[in-house]
């Protein structure tokens, strides 16, 4: 039996639910709607997202401590995650723990190791997102309230890497607006000082990013000066900023 | 001058520095109050042309120096171009620097200005303006120049992330022959200030858990090496001992570079091998994680092997406790394999709760067994056909790469090799 799922998290975790609720999990599959793979025309059925199942099992998720695993594999989207996925999810609710240490399972293995591709790229860009300031704070009028400035960054990450960088950035610019702009995946963060929200509208989206003059200009200035020359190895620092990641990076482009 | 040539002066001015980690604070910016936190394992945002993290904004506030200590780019003898910063201009670049994701905060050193107090209110002045005006609360590390107040110590110690006091050189000897206004003595009483201070505001924090933090990143220091002819016996013991009698979190080592002319420094084309800085730095991170003593290490007076690692030297030195059996070594044990690390042996821990295991399933836990397999069993069994001698095993073991004489080495070793191999 195919469960087809929406394509969403909360569509996946509900699509876990309804293969419990069968109870014949050895012989399911989960899929994406959009997904190419050839179906049996008469073994598959419609998954409708549910707030509730999916709360469910997520929290199981949680106490089953595999709850971050599972989403970053996910998140990874790599061909028939789901169903090790959900190869992984049994085993960890057969044995009530987590079985992720057990890499010699190919199962385990593949979600592991595509959880920590996830996991490497969100961090990469906790390092590497840069941010140009597109409009001044604007100080308090009459009622008190000061608009905070509007930051915005554009990155071009392999993975759908947005949700996990969000709290990051929120936490840390809490008093101040953002865009992070996800090339890749036509999508944007945006932070207005109280939530965050995933959105793709066209307009923002395509908006070319204006230049950032004083302090981008001072920040590839200094950058150039505290390189040690005669310690010159750029093969190391090829090795901890791949050039990939170097175009959307203030301090690699061409200097004002 | 320009604010952009005086950061250009400041930041090169700032560049042998070593230590740039943000790590070991946690601090959030109250909702609504403040920008900015400490992440507490640390941030590194860029990387420079030599390879070397940028996590902070690492400046000093000025590089018109009074003293002329030998070693020092920014001597008052050097032929060099001066500037000097305000505290609200460190203040206000740090903050723009850290909205834009470029930092995780500041590191602010300087040379003296007149003298160690009048510097260091300039310091804490640029601190307290981003903690307070700019509502700041990433992270912030600040030197402290020996001779300061240690009231104005204290006043700062609560408002930043870490301070550190240079030890410079590695003996009394050298600082005499080169730092003449400098002396043991008065870089080693910050440092002992600094831990008492920490000692009691740990004493605070546990009567009120609302008093302030006194520098919850630590302490730290660094000293040049290859400036003066202490052996690498004679710097680790000395790291060692700051370890264990000031509480330091890192010791950092940094390679001399030729900047000046003195009788008592090597000639200018003499450079110190980076590989000696590299090796002093394994042998620093085997003691403060991976419990081993600096006399496991070293002896009295030699340097360090510069064909193999610390950790591979000792092992070969001691063959009674090898071979290790992946399945039943305690975790003090399997750290001390080469080629196995804090994380592999945390791979091992967890997977064998669940079964024994084979040799090849390290390979599948990440654990990389090329220099492994000659100190490891799995299972009573072994990997290597028959023992190797020392020697080869040193041959092999010397990393080929790193050593372009052990290679041919261990070319003509290869008929015994290729018979040992399974």
């Amino acid at each position: 039996m195919v469960f087809l799922y929406d394509g969403t998290y909360e569509g996946f975790l509900t699509a876990v639910f309804d293969v419990y609720a069968t109870k014949r999990q050895s012989e399911a599959l989960i899929c994406p709607t959009d997904s190419n793979a050839s179906l049996p025309l008469d073994a598959w059925v419609e998954t409708v997202s549910d707030g509730a199942k999916a709360d469910r099992v997520a929290k199981r998720l949680i106490a089953l401590e595999i709850a971050e695993t599972v989403f970053d594999a996910w998140l990874s989207r790599e061909g028939e995650i789901e169903n090790r996925l959900l190869s992984v999810i049994s085993l960890a609710l057969r044995e009530q723990t987590t079985p992720l240490q057990r890499l010699w399972h190919p199962d385990v293995r593949v979600v592991v190791k595509a959880a920590g591709r996830v996991g490497n790229e969100a961090h990469r860009y906790l390092q590497f997102v840069r941010f140009v300031k597109i409009a001044p704070n604007q100080p308090a009028l009459t009622d008190g309230t000061e608009t905070p400035g509007l930051y915005v960054a554009d990155i071009e990450p392999e993975y759908d890497i947005l949700p996990k960088i969000a709290g990051h950035f929120a936490r840390r610019f809490q008093d101040q607006r953002f865009i992070i702009r996800d090339k890749t995946h036509a999508q944007a963060l945006v932070y207005d000082t109280h939530s965050c929200q995933i959105v793709t509208f066209p307009e923002l989206l395509d908006q070319p990013l204006p230049e950032d003059p004083q302090f981008a200009s001072l920040w590839q200035h200094y950058f150039d000066s505290v390189a040690i020359p005669w310690r010159r190895n750029l093969k190391l620092q090829q090795h901890f900023v791949p050039l990939k990641y170097r175009r959307h990076m203030t301090e690699f482009q061409p200097h004002r | 001058m320009d604010l952009e040539q005086k950061l250009a002066i400041l930041g090169e001015a700032a560049r042998y520095d070593a230590s740039c980690a943000s790590c070991g604070s946690e601090r959030q910016a109250p909702k609504g109050k403040g920008v900015g936190n400490a992440y507490k394992a640390g941030i590194c945002h860029s990387w420079t042309e030599d390879g070397r993290c940028v996590s902070l904004l690492k400046v000093l506030m000025s590089n018109a120096c009074q003293y002329n200590c030998a070693y020092c780019a920014n001597r008052c003898s050097a032929n060099t171009e001066r500037a000097t910063m305000t505290p609200r201009e460190i203040a206000h670049l740090t903050a723009e620097f850290f909205r834009r994701n470029y930092i995780e905060g500041l590191f602010i050193s300087s040379g003296v200005v007149k003298n160690a107090d009048y510097t260091m209110e300039l310091m804490a002045e640029a601190v307290r303006l981003l903690r307070t005006e700019y509502r700041f609360y990433g992270y912030i590390h600040a030197k402290v120049i020996p001779g300061t107040d240690p009231l104005l110590v204290q006043r700062l110690g609560l408002m930043v992330d870490r301070v550190s006091v240079n030890i410079e050189l590695p003996s009394e000897r050298s600082l005499e022959l080169l730092a003449p206004q400098k002396s043991k003595q008065k870089i080693l009483a910050p440092m002992g200030q600094i831990r008492a201070m920490q000692t009691q505001n740990l004493a605070e924090r546990r009567r009120f858990r609302s008093a302030p933090k006194f520098a919850p990143g630590g302490q730290s220091t660094q000293m040049i090496v290859g400036a003066t002819g202490e052996s690498d016996s004679q710097i680790l013991r000395l790291a060692s001992g700051l370890y264990k009698n000031y509480e330091l979190r890192r010791v950092y080592f940094s390679a001399y570079v030729p900047v000046g002319s003195h009788p008592a420094l090597p000639p200018a084309d003499v450079k110190t091998p980076l590989r000696r800085e590299h090796r002093l730095y394994q042998a620093d991170w085997l003691m403060r994680r991976y419990r081993f003593d600096v006399s496991e290490i070293t002896g009295d007076d030699e340097n360090l092997d510069e064909a193999v690692d610390p950790k591979c030297a000792w092992a070969l030195r001691h063959p009674e406790f090898f071979p290790v059996e992946i399945n039943t070594a305690d975790q003090e044990m399997l750290i001390r394999v080469p080629g196995i690390g804090l994380i592999g042996a945390r791979h091992i821990i967890a997977a064998r709760r669940s079964r024994k295991l084979e040799l090849e399933d390290l390979a599948k836990l990440g654990v990389v067994t090329k220099r492994a397999r000659y100190f490891i069993t799995c299972k009573g069994r072994s990997a290597l056909k028959h023992a190797f001698p020392p020697e080869l095993l040193r041959a092999i073991l010397a990393d080929a790469r790193e050593n372009p004489d052990q290679m041919s080495l261990a070319e003509t070793l290869q008929p015994q090799l290729a018979a040992a191999e399974i």
